[in-house]
């Protein structure tokens, strides 16, 4: 910015630049054709042709249409700043999400679509328990036409039809994209039969997992039915951002599909940052919780309370938002709990599935073969305690160092293998190639807990003008307004980012 | 033209102040904004190291063994079987059609209803079922249509099970029944209640078709299934079992206490 202020021309040429998009928009636009938005601010087509004589214009239409542009450059970077997305409270966006009246309105259509499984793939040496998810399994949407096809990677402990995959399928589908939705590596189906060691969380591995079986989805599909492609896209929240950053970096190696966008929404940059946080997150002061069973009592109360009061039980949409208008709000401390709480069941799943896979032996006895009739609960209880950074020591280290043997002192050796792990398996890994990577995108919010100050300095320097950063929206919880679907779309399509 | 001038020139100005259009937005870190107990505090000792800080899963269960069983077939049963019937009424039916059929078996529903809420001694919700019951029946056209809820006064389920509750009756063992799904030994058997109380009286008839019936009974089911808004892959977890019990428990717990 200082280098800016030095150099008057400089800001003149960008601000030319941003006036004239404000009147090319009105013909390229922002608004997706398909999406039923308020556009934000309209303008006609003919003012557009005549712009080198509008200040001679009579017409009133024309001349509203002036005063609106050069209002803009007025308030052009407030303007910029304007997002009015509606919750404030980072933590209540992640766990509410966007309030329904101000979520993108899709158009109810029928999406052609079926889950397909992929019989070469199917792990042979599963334990019993496992038996629905032997076989890795995939969704597609599909169009009647020629379309370019768009995979989409679910996020931590996501199957492929998890809700936020399932919202962005159909953001997709209706602006006319076939679609693969791939479940997180760190989900339970995954770490089963996806991943090839069955210890999800090195990136890199993950990433060559989700490649595979993204070559075989397509194959499937099309002996499936006749899916005709003539593009390929790439998208993923979360951790699924992550990974899909490195499957298009495997990708412009092994140039199998040639992305021609990649979009990553709200991944970790680095990924101890990120798991330092979620495992705090459970740490959370609330007044008269001291353990797990006093928070779910104390959650259960609450909720008994609000209920009492209102005298029904409707679990929908916008019952969160309700709660919290009324006096058994959710305080911040209760909200960042809850959250940490949904992302340690993630890690007890996949820390679970590993075990019983992989006879790691953290939980399960060595050789001991589940049965489907054998409780469960008490691996349940002791996969609960186990945090992710717990996860990263018990499972991930020992295996690196398996694979790798180091012969200096043991404990030199981990922690060193530990901030190896983390430095090759974060976004910052791919910084070089990521800054020539014209095709790759990411959007993100500034009060996100996953990132902190120094990851969102390496996105802004790292991606330059192919970021889209948020004031607010916690941790995907502004996925479904309505300007992100705008900007998602629009950066698909090649327009860029607005104002970026 | 000179106000275009102005107007040019002022632009121009603008124009070289405009020197925010680049901004970064700084980073606002919610994790300041929350307070956190000490990182030695028991409560990360609790979470990292106590077995017994997990009871709040336990659930009075003798029956774990049989009931997974149970559950494993069930999960097959829906995967297989049911999802795909489900998948194929919605295809073939109009949502209109759908909500009719939902709209028929609620109302019988109320019979149970009435009948439950009166043994409460709850004369407002007897007073109100009995009047859904009566509206629904006859301008909504045997059930079809549900206009007592245009009316403003919204379905709310009661049953035998809520009725012995309400006697000092405990839940009992958990069960997965075959088929229906996660019950209470209380609420199973309430159920049993409910629906011999149903044939018996066999309001419009139509009860004891349901059950002599076939194809009654095949609708009467696949529409039991299409109105229950959850599926097993809701719960993509080894876990799913323990989850659902615990979800199922507390939300007969939280129901039973609303109504008190």
């Amino acid at each position: 910015m200082s280098k800016r202020k030095a150099f008057c021309p400089a800001v003149f040429v960008v601000n030319v630049v941003a006036w004239a998009k404000c009147f090319s928009n009105a013909q390229s636009g922002y608004q997706p054709s398909a999406l039923t938005e308020p556009p934000p601010i309209q303008r006609t087509k003919g003012f557009c042709h005549r712009a080198p004589i509008f200040f001679l214009s009579r017409r009133p239409d024309i001349r509203k249409q002036l005063v609106r542009c050069l209002s803009l450059l007025f308030v052009g970077p407030a303007l910029s700043w304007a997002y009015d997305f509606p919750v404030s409270n980072p933590f209540l966006a992640t766990v509410a999400g966007t309030p329904p009246e101000q979520q993108v309105k899709l158009n109810p259509m029928k999406v052609r679509e079926a889950i397909l499984g992929l019989a070469d793939e199917t792990v042979e040496n599963a334990p019993d328990i496992f038996w629905d998810v032997t076989k890795p399994r995939f969704k597609l949407a599909w169009q009647e036409k020629k379309a370019p096809l768009i995979f989409i990677i679910a996020g931590t402990g996501g199957r492929f039809d998890t809700s936020k995959v399932e919202f962005l399928k159909r953001v997709y589908y209706q602006a006319g994209f076939h679609v693969i939705q791939i479940s997180s590596p760190t989900s339970y189906d995954f770490v089963v039969s996806g991943s090839n060691t069955h210890r999800p969380g090195l990136t890199q591995q993950d990433s060559e997992d989700l490649y595979r079986l993204m070559k075989a989805s397509v194959e499937r599909a099309q002996s499936f039915r006749k899916v005709e492609i003539n593009g390929w896209y790439l998208t993923g929240y979360s951790l699924g951002a992550l990974n899909a950053a490195f499957v298009a970096q495997l990708d412009s190696e092994q140039k199998v599909f040639g992305f021609e966008r990649v979009l990553l929404l709200n991944p970790p940059v680095s990924l101890q940052r990120s798991i330092d946080n979620l495992d705090r997150l459970l740490m959370a002061d609330v007044p008269g919780v001291d353990d797990s069973t006093t928070l779910f009592n104390h959650f259960f109360d609450k909720l008994a309370d609000y209920f009492r009061t209102h005298k029904s039980i409707d679990l929908d949409e916008s019952m969160l938002f309700q709660v919290q208008k009324s006096p058994y709000a959710l305080s911040r401390e209760e909200l960042a709990l809850l959250i940490g709480v949904s992302f340690r069941l993630s890690v007890a799943s996949m820390y679970f599935t590993s075990d019983a896979m992989t006879w790691d032996s953290n939980l399960i006895p060595k050789d001991f073969k589940l049965k489907r009739s054998d409780s469960r609960t008490p691996y349940f209880k002791k996969a609960m305690l186990c945090s992710f950074q717990c996860y990263v020591d018990k499972v991930l280290i020992p295996y690196v160092i398996e694979q790798k043997p180091v012969h200096s002192s043991q404990e030199g050796a981990t922690s060193k293998q530990r901030r190896l792990l983390f430095e090759q398996n974060s976004l910052s890994h791919l910084e070089v190639w990521l800054k020539n990577a014209r095709h790759v995108g990411v959007m993100h919010n500034a009060d996100d807990f996953i990132i902190d100050q120094k990851g969102l300095d390496f996105l802004y320097d790292t991606f330059g003008r192919r970021i889209k950063i948020y004031p607010l929206g916690g941790h995907m919880g502004n996925l479904q307004y309505h300007e992100n679907v705008r900007d998602m779309l629009g950066f698909m399509k090649g327009k860029g980012f607005p104002d970026a | 033209m000179p106000r275009a001038g102005i107007l040019f020139t002022l632009m121009l100005v603008l124009m070289t102040f405009n020197v925010n259009a680049g901004q970064r937005i700084p980073y606002s870190n919610p994790m300041d904004t929350v307070k956190f107990h000490d990182s030695d505090d028991e409560l990360l000792e609790g979470w990292h190291h106590k077995i017994d800080r997990m009871k709040f899963m336990d659930v009075y269960d003798p029956l774990e063994s049989f009931n997974r069983q149970v559950f494993a077939f069930n999960r097959q049963l829906d995967r297989y079987f049911l999802e795909p019937v489900v998948q194929l009424y919605e295809t073939v039916t109009p949502s209109f059609v759908r909500v009719g059929v939902a709209n028929f078996f609620q109302n019988l529903k109320e019979v149970s209803t009435v009948l439950n809420s009166a043994l409460q001694f709850d004369g407002e919700r007897t007073l109100k079922s009995a009047s859904r019951l009566v509206i629904n029946s006859t301008l909504g056209m045997l059930g079809l249509f549900d206009p007592a809820t245009s009316m403003g006064i919204p379905h709310k389920r009661n049953e035998f099970g809520s009725t012995l509750a309400k006697y000092g009756v405990g839940a009992g063992p958990y069960l997965v029944v075959p088929v229906i799904g996660p019950y209470s030994l209380r609420d199973v058997s309430g159920l049993v209640v409910d629906l011999s109380a149903e044939d018996h009286i066999d309001f419009t008839g139509v009860p004891s078709q349901v059950f002599a019936e076939p194809e009654v009974f095949a609708i009467y089911g696949i529409n039991y299934r299409y109105t229950v808004p959850m599926s097993y892959d809701d719960f993509s977890s080894p876990f799913s079992y323990d989850m659902i019990r615990f979800l199922y428990t507390r939300k007969r717990k939280l129901e039973l206490r609303v109504n008190e």
